[in-house]
């Protein structure tokens, strides 16, 4: 209950002017054992005042489209007002991440159909600094290096001292200074920024606390491994090489098929 | 042993131990009002800006711990938040208590946007960011299009991986229907977001699935929604009066795009040539399944040399797209085009005993007016492709020649008008792993030509020759073509069948009447026949069916065709030359050896009415992608024909040798009768013996290159000849070329090159004996990036006593950019005394040498500007 009160606080405290708004591309092998696929999707790292939420950027602009509005987009078919679904941004990931550095904490939530579920953890990620440096090319700039182990995997991660920032995304965070990205060691899950975006009035978005169920880190995790290996619809999946097999396409033209046909 | 791995390890660890101490700093950061400060990032550091020791971020109240191991007397500790100023002090390096208050600052965080990769794959499309392309702003797209790998463009064609693309657009939109040569030149790359390479591109949506061609395509997609690009051109000059302009504009959006082009010019160039968006090709407007023979006009003024020339074009080409799958294409032109010429030339007849020399005047005028218009339809859907072309193609010619020669002076006027219209009709339909093609095209071409000849000498039919005041020719030349082409293709281009019904009607007429209004029974050029009325009437069908296996393909081809064919003479007799059936099924199998090899056989049946050929055939391929091709062919004939033809081509190397051996050999006829009443004949002939090498060497420096190229070539041809007519004929000509040394040096922005080329022939024909000499020269000076110099030169002599040999000064041309968009030129051309020429040499089929006067200098001044 103390959670609750606290990241509503924090949401009507917020302000852009001592805020951030990062994205990140994600990107991560659908299958451990065929490299051929990997999914990509973009995310938010939204933060203010010591708070922040790493989210997917469609969910956040469809929370936006349906808090500014307070309703979905509709259309009238047939003489019938239906919600038009196809005209929404679509997210395929469940990662959902708030991250509290003031109280050292962070609570990851999941929604799996329309049950919603979370867990809570410390923030506790202890990094090891290599001391070397290297020059991003893509990012234009000098980045300081990192490594840790987390969830039985190691990471590397790229940060930039000169944005003093001690944050990150997915879960990662503490360090002193933005971390431009995180690699683990097998090259399964990758998070790489893609924009610093200035000016922007984003609100970090609120804590789904007090509709979800609280789990265990390792409960929630057993529920990710199951639905990743059984998430196979409405996912733009790549291979390796760029291929893009354009499911999202066929899943909102099915859609639109079905909102015509009603 | 533990105690003593104990001790080991104590004095292994001991000097770091004494060397890097332990220092914990702790303490607490506030604001100015006291209040603390959390989640401030606290570095240490050797110095500022050097590698981070370490850090703690401060907690809820502003407190912090540090744990530093280093041997260093100070170090220099950093305090960082989004909200407050950078802070940096220096304390000693011993663990202490360290406090401090920071000021409100915000830090202004950078703009970051990281730009798309240069590169990105995405299953057969290699999509290249032009930004990551493009060295300079002004750059064009054709500059681009050749730092791609794989792209090579040679005469303005775009090759992708040695095969030319199959279809460049913008935005998936083929406004110039492969014309694309204007697009790529003329137009600033910045207009360019991405260009796409479509590997392995099938255009058509319903065949996608089933055949897919090596060929790639290349699409363009704009950065704006809409585009728009103008290019001015203007030039005046003199004497006389010359200009030329060009305005040229295009409009390109992602549904629909135009272009149009005005150009007109008095400098005897043609627009058409220039005008790179000028789709149309003459009498090749058909589809590919349809080839209608083109009729030619008895083109009795050779328009050789220097031509006065007005031309006025205007070019129009839009696009829409009408739905997702559908699109209408209009392209159309008007050019009407003046010829004159007025010029002295010398005929040099060179006869086997004496030179004979000919004076001539000709002064000709020919006025052409050429419309077309062709609109498309398409429709590329997943298993429907509907194309609907109907070409409307209308020319009228008005020509007169004057001919002042001893001993005539005639005179000639042609007036001729040509009525063309072409529809194609392309219908794919897919089901399942199945295609059905059908291609139809309708053809209708009415050419009328009324020549009249002033006076004129013709030979009659007992050799003597009659000089007629005057001879008006006639002639009308309706031809009709239908014809359907079906393709099936059944399984993933397993199995291919093709179809080809067609029906072909040509009506022919000519007459000629002389002044003394005779009807006169003899030709007048090689196609037209006198007082002639030919009407032909063919039905043919064709069968070709294709399997095809990784590497292995077999074709057999089955064309039938009945003719019938009939001529009539002076409007009295009905003669029937053929009616009949032909049939020639040709079998080939094709299989890959290897990458680099394969192997052909054919076998090629001929029946016609009354005769038949067996053709056998078989030819090693060489494929080696440019560096290798070559082929060897031996043909058999049934009736002792014999032909072999041995060819290696060597790109790489420019190494060109061809050796070819063509006999129709009766070999008892000719040893028993070697004279002129054999009827047996010998043909054997060495063609085309060419060898082209190229040297290149360079020296460079940081500043300067130097490097020379040169190619040396030498051909040679003879041939042997005994007819019945001739007992022995010989003729050869051999030709020995520095075809181009080429060196230039270049310091820093400045290039200046050289071309120069020598050509030495020597022609030989039965007794006569030609030598021939012609030198060029050509230097290039560009003074930077943005101006140059070209100096154009050629000579020419014809023997040793030839006295006028003499230098030409062909052209001067000036450019210069003024700025991105401004672009000067200067060129004078034909700088010469009266006294220069041009040669013009045929050296295949006649020994005559055609030398014309040139008009004096002509200078023109141009601006363009592109928009």
């Amino acid at each position: 209950m103390k959670t609750i009160l606290f990241f509503f606080l924090a949401l009507s405290t917020a302000s852009a002017q001592t805020g951030y708004v990062c994205e990140y591309k994600f990107q991560y092998k659908i299958d451990t054992v065929n490299n051929k696929f990997v999914k990509i999707e973009n995310f938010y790292l939204i933060g203010n005042n010591g708070q922040s939420a790493f989210l997917p950027v469609n969910r956040y602009l469809q929370d936006s489209l349906t808090q500014e509005n307070n309703t979905y987009k509709t259309k009238i078919i047939n003489g019938m007002t239906v919600i038009d679904i196809g005209s929404m941004p679509l997210y395929y990931s469940s990662i959902y991440v708030l991250k509290n550095q003031l109280k050292r904490e962070m609570l990851s939530f999941k929604q799996i159909g329309v049950n919603k579920y979370y867990s809570s953890e410390n923030i506790k990620i202890k990094w090891v600094l290599s001391g070397d440096t290297i020059y991003s090319k893509k990012h234009n700039r000098t980045l300081n290096i990192a490594t840790t182990s987390y969830g039985g995997r190691n990471y590397t991660a790229w940060f930039a001292p000169d944005i003093p920032i001690s944050d990150g995304p997915y879960k990662f965070s503490g360090l002193p200074g933005l971390i431009f990205a995180v690699k683990d060691d097998d090259g399964y899950y990758s998070f790489s920024l893609e924009k610093i975006l200035t000016n922007q009035n984003k609100v970090v978005p609120p804590s789904l606390e007090s509709a979800s169920a609280k789990m265990s880190v390792q409960e929630l995790a057993k529920i990710d491994q199951s639905v990743d290996n059984s998430e196979s619809y409405g996912v733009e999946v790549f291979s390796a090489d760029g291929t893009s097999i354009d499911r999202l396409k066929n899943q909102k033209v099915g859609i639109d098929k079905f909102i015509e046909r009603y | 042993m533990r105690k003593r791995l104990s001790m080991c390890t104590f004095f292994f660890f001991m000097p770091i131990a004494v060397v890097l101490s332990q220092s914990i700093l702790a303490g607490k950061i506030s604001d100015t009002s006291k209040e603390s400060i959390p989640i401030v990032n606290i570095t240490v550091h050797q110095q500022p800006g050097s590698s981070i020791l370490a850090y703690d971020i401060s907690d809820f109240d502003g407190k912090f711990t540090v744990e530093v191991i280093s041997d260093l007397d100070s170090l220099y500790v950093e305090f960082s938040h989004l909200t407050y100023a950078r802070t940096g002090i220096w304390i000693k390096n011993k663990s202490q208590q360290v406090n401090i208050t920071l000021q409100e600052d915000a830090t202004i965080l950078p703009t970051l946007v990281i730009k798309d990769n240069a590169v990105r794959r995405s299953g057969d499309t290699l999509e290249f960011n032009t930004d990551g392309l493009r060295l300079r702003e002004d750059e064009s797209i054709e500059t681009l299009l050749r730092r791609i790998p794989g792209i090579e463009i040679k005469g303005g064609e775009i090759f992708y991986q040695d095969l030319p693309i199959s279809r460049f657009t913008i935005e998936g939109l083929d406004l110039l229907g492969g014309s694309y040569g204007v697009i790529t030149k003329d137009l600033n790359s910045r207009i360019i977001n991405t260009i796409q390479v479509l590997e392995r591109h099938q255009y058509i949506r319903a065949l996608d699935s089933i055949y897919r061609p090596p060929n790639a395509a290349i699409n363009l997609t704009l950065k704006q929604e809409i585009v728009f690009s103008t290019n001015f051109e203007a030039g005046l000059g003199a004497p006389p009066f010359a200009y030329n302009g060009k305005v040229n504009e295009f409009i390109f959006h992602k549904k629909q795009q135009a272009n149009f082009t005005l150009a007109s010019n008095n400098i005897s160039t043609f627009n058409r040539y220039l005008t790179d968006n000028f789709i149309f090709k003459a009498d090749d407007a058909s589809s590919p399944n349809l080839k209608v023979t083109p009729t030619s006009v008895p083109n009795a003024i050779q328009r050789n040399g220097y031509i006065t020339n007005d031309d006025q074009l205007v070019v129009g080409n839009a696009i829409r797209k009408l739905g997702n799958f559908s699109t209408l294409r209009v392209n159309g032109f008007f050019d009407k085009t003046k010829w004159l010429t007025n010029q002295n030339q010398t005929r040099t007849y060179l006869l086997p005993q004496s030179k004979l020399i000919l004076e001539e005047q000709l002064a000709t005028k020919l006025l052409k007016r050429e419309w077309n218009l062709k609109p498309n339809f398409e429709y590329n859907g997943s298993s429907l492709y509907v194309s609907n072309t109907t070409e409307l193609i209308v020319n009228s010619n008005s020509d007169s020649a004057k001919y002042i020669y001893t001993p005539i002076n005639s005179t000639e006027r042609l007036e001729g008008a040509k009525l063309k219209v072409i529809n194609t009709q392309n219908l794919i339909l897919k089901r399942g792993k199945s295609a059905y093609i059908l291609n139809s095209a309708i053809s209708y071409t009415n050419h009328n030509a009324n020549l009249l000849v002033s006076p004129i000498s013709l030979f009659q039919d007992d050799f003597r020759k009659k000089l007629f005041e005057s001879v008006n020719q006639n002639l009308e030349v309706s031809q009709f073509e239908s014809h359907v082409f079906t393709t099936i293709y059944k399984g993933i281009a397993k199995a291919k069948v093709n179809s080809d019904v067609g029906y072909k009607f040509r009506h022919f007429a000519s007459n000629a009447v002389t002044s003394e209004n005779n009807l006169i029974d003899v030709p007048l050029g090689d196609n037209y026949l006198v007082n002639n009325l030919i009407a032909s009437h063919i039905y043919y069908m064709r069968t070709f069916v294709a399997w095809e296996w990784p590497k292995m393909k077999i074709n057999f081809s089955l064309p039938v065709q009945y003719s019938s064919f009939a001529q009539t003479i002076d409007e009295t007799q009905d003669k029937s030359i053929f009616k009949g059936v032909t049939y020639q099924p040709k079998l080939y199998i094709y299989k890959s050896l290897s990458r680099k090899y394969g192997f052909k056989v054919s076998y090629e049946y001929n029946k016609n009415v009354g005769s038949s050929d067996n053709i056998y055939q078989g030819q090693i391929l060489f494929n080696n992608r440019n560096v290798t091709q070559g082929n060897t062919t031996m043909t058999k004939w049934n009736n002792q024909n014999t032909n072999a033809k041995l060819q290696y081509t060597d790109d790489l190397q420019s190494l060109y040798l061809t050796l070819e051996l063509d006999g129709n050999l009766n070999q008892s006829n000719l040893l028993s009768n070697n004279n002129i009443e054999t009827s047996g004949i010998v043909n054997s002939q060495v063609l085309n013996n060419n060898t082209n090498r190229n040297l290149s060497t360079s020296l460079s420096g940081r500043k300067y290159i130097v490097k020379l190229n040169s190619s040396i070539g030498v051909s040679a041809r003879n041939y042997t000849s005994v007819t019945p007519q001739i007992i022995n004929g010989v003729k050869s000509d051999l030709k020995l070329a520095f075809r181009s040394v080429e060196p230039y040096i270049k310091y820093q922005d400045s290039k200046l090159s050289f071309k120069t080329a020598i050509t030495i022939s020597q022609l030989k024909n039965g007794l006569n004996n030609l030598n021939y000499y012609q030198p060029s020269l050509k230097v290039g000076y560009s003074f930077s990036k943005k101006s140059s110099i070209d100096f154009d030169a050629t000579s020419s002599r014809f023997s040793k006593d030839d006295t006028s040999y003499q230098w030409l000064f062909s052209s001067i041309m000036m450019k210069h950019m003024v700025s991105k968009k401004l672009n000067f030129q200067a060129q004078i051309t034909n700088i010469s005394n009266e006294n220069s020429y041009v040669s013009l040499t045929q050296f295949s089929n006649s020994d005559e040498l055609l030398r014309l006067n040139l008009r004096p200098r002509q200078f023109v001044l141009s601006l363009s500007y592109k928009i």
